[in-house]
């Protein structure tokens, strides 16, 4: 096989780019002549570049897998972004084990939900600005995940902020829509000002080392590979950067305190939720925790404080996702709980796992969006109590949404149930008992939910109002749903654990990039005891969350009954959102209008500084246009006297 | 007896000024040939050729050598500015072109086609394409050249060219007008120029700026050259229009034709600007110590008058007038800063050079905006012209945003970038009062730069919508102006490289 | 020193002359004093040794473009009432005083400059054949901008006076 050029590397991202660029031309053109053209044009345009991204994408892994252990692909820089004093960034891209492993998630299942699209946005008036929108988002993801550096990295981290608000929006004269594309935004803007203040402490780290001169190399702070080799200068303020960090991480990927957006995202085409709100840019913030692996091994406590909030992310969103009955909404509670188990992987030091995890997610939540939304394609509804019975009428999609439904409970031996476990193995591991148990807890109810969706919406009597219409959905559609179902299906013999006979190689593929885990070694004959005890617990929940909702018995309302109160609670989504509005947003409006609008706004800054200033600034304007006459003769004089002035201080 | 290897060298050493003096003297041609269709003509040649002088001079600055010769100098410093003007140049015509076309069709709505000439013709811009030539040739020589008699007759040559383009609306009296204002006023300014070059060589016998370093002042005469160089600083603050010589700007700048004014608010300048830096490095060599404080005096005022003046503006042409005034201000104090201990260091005027170049771009992309908002015969300019401009031309009031903001200097424009560079070098060089003054007056201009665009987006819509298309060259110079501002914002190492090596050349 | 006397005959003669011109209110009155003033310059460069450019300037300036000021000024048709009579103000009192202190000033400090006498030009020096070559050799370049800068003024001529 040929080996990858490297001078193909800016390529990857540049293909989505040019296709947003030629969509937009469309869009444009489109809404200039007020009608919608031929769908074809954009759909080939959206569709075939990022298809070609993944295929050199899948050339660059391959290429990396035939070369030595520790190696990587570098473009080198492309161009020199920044060169003073401070500091010295270059716009490069680095494909290793970690970026591969990631460009291959994001083209991948980018193509396929590429190619869904276009069946589900089919007849949608702003087609053409869609698949201008999704490529602008693989440009900006693929920026994300192969930046050689935290600015690029920056750069990709902001971009696909926009194209979610963009995409969440994108039905935008909907007021609701658009407010929730808002709230995304402003959600996302206080993590990002953590993660920007993460930055600014390297900097200032390094700026105490003194390394303000010498060039360009010994200044490029922000490259991985300088961080990686001077990581002890940053020691002294690991655990405040990599906090700092991590506030970024916890707008990004949805954990506590700022997942509020993520559910409220589900406003968007259902295609969004799964690429965006599920696969990827949700998993944007577990990537670069991940890729500083090394940095945040420095503080310990980071680390604790990850883990503890992922777990309270995973339990939380998951007690949560037993109450919804809108079908994205349990999507996506679901996905903000695997999200927290991530991050749970991330806190024990087991980075691997959670970047396998990562990837078997994408795969089983991908599918169970698409799903979704060939349901929502079908019944004009979101809402699972109107629903049931479809399995009959879409076959296919019903089938695929079983096996993704038993990946993420995690029976084996579909993806879910390697890549859960893992992190449930290195929970246990870390030496914390409590943690596992939540944890084991957290996955039987995300079996329950799963399954209690599953037959809420596809077994039992039809409740749709208008049974006769419900059909497939079109191939464009199914293809996609079957392939990320045999990957949901398959995806897990990537990291088969040792103790099962396999060689986990997803984990020595990584290896090379991620500082080892933490835990200590465990006993073969533990890791397979738990191994059973995870697989029992799954089975069971799911039997029992079938049995309960196949059969209609009564008594899911019994306890809802029984516990009304706390039912209420979760129904309500413990009320979060209401906390944040009485604890941050109704002081902030108070203080804001009694004291910041009223008193220091208008008196203080309006009356006296603004005001004060500009009158004096008016007056003196004033003065001086009354100098301004018009004459030239008066010119001439003003010109005769500021000669002679300039002569007798000159000339003396 | 004429040295044929001479006369080779001095072909090659200016080889733009020669392509841009023919080119003149074909549009000329052309003019006459074909009256009927000669402004549209006229246009195409005009633009083709400075193209084709701009692909040389960008050549001259790839090869890197320096081709020294007699009377022309053709070094690094030059050919930077060459190029520049030669830009500024190009984007002229656009504008203009597009400014007289749009003229032209409002006047034939009403009235019988005037002179202006029938719609969708370029109308009498034929005379325009051509004065814009010898300007750039004149602004070439204005600077490219050590000899002080050359650059004087290059002055001339511009401002004679310049003052015919102020007064080119014949139907407006302002333009006329302004046009006398111009005139008498600078024959005055030059005048002085002149009588300070001459005092020179009374006193140093020598016309030759490098040359300089070889002259002996007799003790007796040391008075001389102070006189002389006072009236030279004269002759230059009036063209670089800074406070004391300004008055005339506000009243010529909105009197001008639109695209006139971007031109005398870039052009002139730029190139006045080129030699002010030669003659100051050059005086070097010279008992003139007061210079620095002259010019240090001389920004605070600037400063001060032009920002201040500016707030209370109605017209944005005026307004804008002022914003020129104040950003002469901030060359000025890129050049003021150089001083230590007496002797100008001209390594700082990197940093002007690169302020030149954005100060440029945003301020003709600003009157390339102006120039399309014309109105039943006569310049809409007001500040109430604006009104709800945001909503009727999104366009339109999107870069005229872009170029208010760069004006004022915000990232990610070119106008934070060459801000930061100039109060940089000041506070590096000690100069901590005048960066301070220049970040108080930047912050007093955000009150008149943002006005323009309260009046666009929050002021409700126009009375009456003024659409219209927007001309393709004014587009093409439009686009090319905000893809400038914001790719030298965003990325301005390149040119800033280009600056320093450009500034590496005086000495 | 008859060289300095002539040079200050001559000189206050082109200085009279001009100011006569200025405080004449008949255009063709101002005009004829102009011409004095013009052949007031021409003696002082044939002091100068530039017989040259004191035949031109003679035939030029007084020759050729005088006779077309005062034909302009003659087609214009000026009538006495037309020219606008100045008051003498207070600023313009302040310009005279300050033009007059500016001149003492200057004169005050030209008159320190010691006299030194003229020192002899070379052969043929200021004469046509001297001179020319010089315009095509030396100075070629600013001969030639000269002639780009008269075909501006006289585009500007035509541009700004043409019939609309």
């Amino acid at each position: 096989m040929i080996n990858f050029p490297t001078q193909l590397i800016s390529l990857i991202p540049a293909l989505p780019l040019v296709g947003f660029l030629l969509n937009s031309a469309i869009a444009l053109a489109w809404a200039r002549r007020r009608k919608a053209g031929p769908e074809i044009i954009p759909s080939v345009i959206g569709c075939l570049f990022p298809i070609a991204s993944f295929v050199l994408a899948v050339w660059a892994f391959l290429t990396l897998k035939g070369m030595e252990e520790g190696a990587s692909l570098s473009s080198g820089p492309l161009l020199t972004w920044l060169d003073v004093p401070l500091v010295s960034v270059d716009f490069a891209f680095l494909i290793d084990p970690l970026s591969s492993v990631m460009m291959l998630v994001v083209t991948g299942v980018g193509s396929l939900i590429h190619i869904y699209s276009i069946g589900y946005m089919k007849k949608d008036d702003g087609f053409a600005r869609y698949f201008s929108y999704l490529n602008l988002f693989l440009f900006f993801m693929l920026l994300l995940v192969m930046g050689d550096n935290l600015l690029v990295l920056f750069v990709g981290w902001e971009g696909v902020g926009l194209c979610s608000y963009l995409l969440i929006g994108f039905w935008f004269t909907d007021p609701q829509k658009a407010a929730c594309g808002k709230k995304a935004f402003v959600v996302n803007r206080i993590g990002d000002f953590g993660f920007l203040i993460g930055l600014f402490l390297i900097l200032y780290a390094f700026g105490l080392q003194g390394q303000a001169d010498g060039d360009p190399l010994s200044r490029s702070f922000f490259s991985y590979s300088y961080l990686a080799a001077n990581k002890e200068w940053l020691a002294p303020l690991a655990t405040a950067i990599t906090l700092c960090l991590f506030v970024g991480a916890t707008g990004k990927s949805a954990q506590i305190p700022l997942y509020v957006w993520l559910p409220d995202a589900m406003a968007g085409p259902t295609p969004v939720s799964a690429l965006i709100h599920a696969a990827t840019m949700v998993t944007a913030g577990i990537y670069m925790v991940a890729r500083l692996g090394f940095l945040f091994a420095l503080a310990p406590f980071t680390l604790q404080v990850i883990s503890c909030i992922g777990l309270a992310t995973a339990l939380m969103a998951a007690l949560i996702g037993l109450t919804q009955f809108d079908i994205k909404k349990v999507l996506a509670y679901s996905t903000v709980s695997q999200l927290g188990y991530m991050f749970l992987a991330l806190g024990v030091g087991a980075y691997s796992a959670a970047i396998f995890h990562l990837v078997t997610h994408a795969f089983f939540k991908a599918c169970l969006f698409l799903g979704s939304g060939s349901v929502i394609h079908a019944c004009h509804d979101q809402d699972i109590r109107n629903m049931g019975g479809l399995f009959k009428k879409m076959p296919v999609t019903a089938t695929t949404f079983l096996v993704s439904t038993l990946a993420i409970a995690g029976i084996p031996p579909l993806a879910g149930f390697f890549s859960k476990d893992e992190i449930l193995w290195n929970t246990f591991l870390y030496g914390s008992w409590p943690f596992y148990g939540v944890a084991l807890f957290t996955a039987g109810i995300t079996a329950f939910y799963m399954f209690r969706l599953f037959v809420t919406t596809f077994l039992g009597k039809t409740r749709h109002p208008h049974p006769d219409h419900l059909h497939e959905s079109p191939w464009v559609m199914t293809i996609p749903l079957i392939i990320l179902a045999v990957l949901a299906a398959v995806g897990g013999f990537l990291g088969v654990p040792e103790v099962l006979g396999g060689h986990n190689r997803f984990h020595h593929w990584l290896a090379a990039v991620m500082p080892p885990s933490v835990g200590h070694e465990g006993n073969p004959a533990l890791e397979l005891g738990l191994m059973g005890l995870s697989t029992f617990w799954a089975l069971v929940i799911s039997l029992i969350s079938v049995a309960l909702y196949r059969r209609n018995l009564n008594w899911p309302a019994v306890i809802t009954e029984r516990f009304r109160s706390v039912y209420n609670l979760v129904l309500e989504k413990f009320r979060v959102d209401e906390l944040y509005d009485a604890l941050i947003i109704r002081p902030i409006r108070v203080v804001s209008e009694k004291f910041l609008w009223k008193i220091s706004d208008e008196k203080l800054f309006d009356g006296f500084l603004v005001h004060g200033w500009t009158d004096m600034a008016g007056f003196s304007a004033r003065v001086l246009s009354r100098i301004q006459t018009g004459l030239v003769g008066h010119y001439l004089l003003y010109l005769w006297v500021a000669l002679v002035a300039l002569l007798i201080f000159t000339v003396k | 007896m004429i040295d044929l290897q001479y006369l080779i060298s001095l072909f090659h050493a200016g080889l733009p000024i020669w392509i841009l003096t023919g080119t003149g003297l074909v549009c000329l041609l052309t003019d006459g040939l074909w009256p009927k269709k000669g402004g549209t003509a006229v246009f195409i040649v005009g633009f083709l050729g400075m193209a084709v002088a701009l692909f040389f001079a960008f050549r001259q600055w790839l090869s890197g050598e320096t081709i020294a010769q007699d009377l022309l100098v053709s070094d690094k410093a030059t050919r930077f500015f060459v190029i520049l003007v030669i830009f500024i140049g190009l984007l002229h015509l656009l504008n203009s072109a597009s400014y007289f076309r749009l003229l032209g069709k409002v006047s034939a709505g009403g009235s019988p086609a005037g002179r202006l000439g029938p719609a969708g013709r370029l109308g009498p811009a034929g005379d325009m394409v051509t004065l814009t030539l010898f300007a750039v040739v004149g602004m070439i020589f204005l600077f490219a050249s050590d000899h002080l008699i050359v650059n004087f007759i290059g002055l001339e040559t511009m401002s004679l060219a310049v003052y015919v383009m102020v007064g080119f609306n014949r139907r407006d009296v302002r333009s006329g007008e302004a046009a006398m204002k111009y005139y008498v006023m600078g024959s005055v300014a030059s005048a002085l120029l002149l009588y300070g070059i001459v005092l020179l060589y009374g006193a140093v016998g020598e016309f030759r700026l490098s040359e300089f370093h070889k002259v002996a002042i007799f003790p007796d005469t040391a008075f001389l050259p102070r006189i002389a160089v006072v009236l030279m600083l004269g002759g230059f603050f009036f063209k670089l229009a800074l406070v004391p010589f300004h008055f005339w700007v506000p009243d010529v700048y909105e009197g001008a034709p639109t695209p006139v004014t971007g031109f005398m608010a870039t052009g002139v300048k730029v190139a006045a600007f080129a030699l002010f830096i030669r003659v100051l490095t050059a005086l070097n060599y010279l008992p003139t110590a007061v210079v620095s404080q002259v010019l240090q005096i001389c920004v605070i005022l600037t400063l001060l008058v032009g920002n201040l003046a500016a707030i209370v503006q109605d017209n944005v042409k005026r307004m804008l007038a002022y914003s020129s005034i104040s950003h002469a201000g901030y060359l000025l104090l890129g050049l003021s800063v150089g001083y230590q201990s007496g002797k100008f260091d001209p390594s700082v005027s990197s940093a002007v050079l690169f302020y030149l170049a954005g100060y440029s771009c945003m301020t003709l992309g600003a009157f390339a905006v102006l120039s399309v908002m014309v109105d039943e015969k006569r310049e809409a300019t007001q500040f109430a012209d604006l009104t709800g401009l945001g909503y009727s031309r999104p366009v339109l009031a999107a870069v005229f945003s872009l170029f208010m903001i760069s004006l004022l200097g915000v990232p990610p424009t070119v106008g934070f970038a060459a801000k930061y560079g100039i109060f940089s070098f000041a506070v590096k060089n000690g100069f901590i009062g005048l960066a301070v003054l220049g970040m108080i007056t930047t912050v007093i201009s955000a009150y008149y730069y943002l006005r323009p665009l309260v009046m666009m987006y929050f002021c409700g819509a126009p009375e009456k919508v003024k659409g219209g298309e927007i001309p393709f060259p004014l587009m093409l110079s439009l686009v090319f102006c905000a893809v400038a501002v914001i790719l030298l914002g965003i990325w301005p190492l390149p040119y800033i490289d280009m600056a320093q090596k450009a500034a590496t050349a005086f000495k | 020193m008859s060289e300095i006397f002539l040079f200050y005959l001559f000189g206050g003669l082109s200085v009279l002359m001009t100011l006569l011109m200025i405080f004449q209110t008949n255009p063709v009155a101002s005009a004829i004093y102009l011409v004095g003033a013009f052949f007031g310059l021409a003696a002082l460069y044939v002091l100068l040794s530039a017989p040259f450019v004191a035949v031109l300037q003679v035939l030029v300036y007084a020759g050729a473009i005088m006779v077309l000021f005062t034909f302009v000024i003659m087609l214009l048709n000026i009538r006495k009432e037309e020219l606008v009579y100045d008051r003498v103000t207070w600023r313009k009192t302040a310009v005279v005083l300050t033009a007059l202190f500016f001149a003492g000033f200057l004169i005050w400090h030209f008159l320190k400059i010691p006299v030194v006498p003229f020192a002899p030009v070379e052969e043929g020096f200021g004469e046509v054949h001297k001179v020319g070559r010089l315009m095509f050799s030396k100075y070629l370049i600013p001969f030639e901008l000269t002639s780009v800068l008269l075909l501006v003024a006289i585009i500007g001529a035509l541009v700004l006076g043409k019939k609309e």
